[in-house]
């Protein structure tokens, strides 16, 4: 939980950060498919990865940058936990200012905002498609 | 050619062996059946139990979330609270059942429960509730609502293919 990790004056690890970055950099190559799913994006990476982002479902004006997200975890095949991190609006504002400022949940809402931006080009090439029917 | 008696009584006794070994070998692949059968059982029963426990949770969210609608207080508080332990008691025993996204919503689920719980007003300050606040409730205890009637339906589905798989 990174808001709290910083909360405590604990440092994420920078191989998670390193991930994030990682995760970022090919979805905007469009290199990982991001799939929408009933509250979720989720991507299955090659060699079993799972990326999954559970998508809040709360809209609080002051916290809306915030609310989009709400915890994005990184599974192995074998289904080990390599990456949690929570999207704790509350917390991260108590640990930083603002939650964009802890390194990791600022990593984490680029990558969410990047998945975001690929669905919604998917969504983009349909309606094109459709139109020149 | 003729045999002795010791070596009829050796045959004899080598014929026994091989019924016998015959006979240990047919009962092992018995038991092992039936162990097999036990086992399927065992998994049945234990997703129709999870199926059931999910399905609880589901019916027990949407009650609250009825009686928030109706502004029926009295009995949310301690019916928000017993949701929140059967929540963890769920998520707990079945994590073996569960896909990887399932325990992410579930855990996302949890988060807003337990900020749901902490957003209840206190007995008699009920009326001073905003339009806002209740929809920010209801919004709280939506998704356990939805992810855990999926986890049921998944699970019961499972369940009854396990039994078509048998006959």
């Amino acid at each position: 939980m990174s808001a709290l990790s910083n909360l405590l004056g604990q440092q994420d690890d920078p191989r998670k950060i390193e991930l994030v970055r990682g995760l970022i950099e090919k979805t905007k190559q469009g290199k990982v498919t991001w799939v929408k799913q009933a509250n979720a994006l989720t991507a299955t990476l090659p060699n079993g990865y799972q990326v999954n982002f559970v998508v809040s479902p709360l809209t609080l004006p002051f916290l809306q940058q915030n609310s989009s997200w709400q915890l994005l975890t990184v599974r192995d095949r074998s289904g080990s936990e390599l990456l949690r991190v929570s999207n704790t609006s509350t917390l991260a504002i108590l640990a930083g200012g603002e939650a964009s400022g802890v390194p990791l949940t600022a990593a984490a809402n680029e990558l969410f905002k990047a998945a975001s931006d690929t669905i919604r080009d998917d969504l983009d090439r349909a309606i094109d498609t459709i139109k020149k029917l | 050619m003729s045999l002795t008696f010791d070596q009829y009584l050796g045959i004899a006794g080598l014929v026994v062996g091989i019924v016998g070994v015959a006979y240990a070998v047919r009962l092992d692949q018995k038991l092992k059946t039936a162990q097999d059968a036990e086992k399927k059982i065992e998994k049945k029963f234990m997703h129709y139990l999870a199926a059931q426990e999910f399905e609880d949770l589901a019916i027990e969210a949407s009650g609250i979330m009825g009686k928030i609608r109706r502004r029926e207080w009295a009995s949310v508080p301690d019916l928000a609270d017993k949701m929140g332990v059967s929540l963890g008691m769920a998520r707990g025993a079945r994590s073996r059942l569960l896909q990887s996204l399932e325990k992410d919503r579930l855990d996302a689920a949890a988060t807003d429960i337990q900020a749901f719980i902490n957003s209840l007003p206190l007995e008699g300050h009920e009326p001073e509730l905003a339009e806002d606040q209740i929809q920010m409730m209801l919004s709280r205890c939506r998704p356990l609502v939805e992810v855990a009637s999926e986890i049921a339906g998944r699970l019961r589905v499972e369940s009854i293919q396990q039994s078509e798989g048998e006959t």
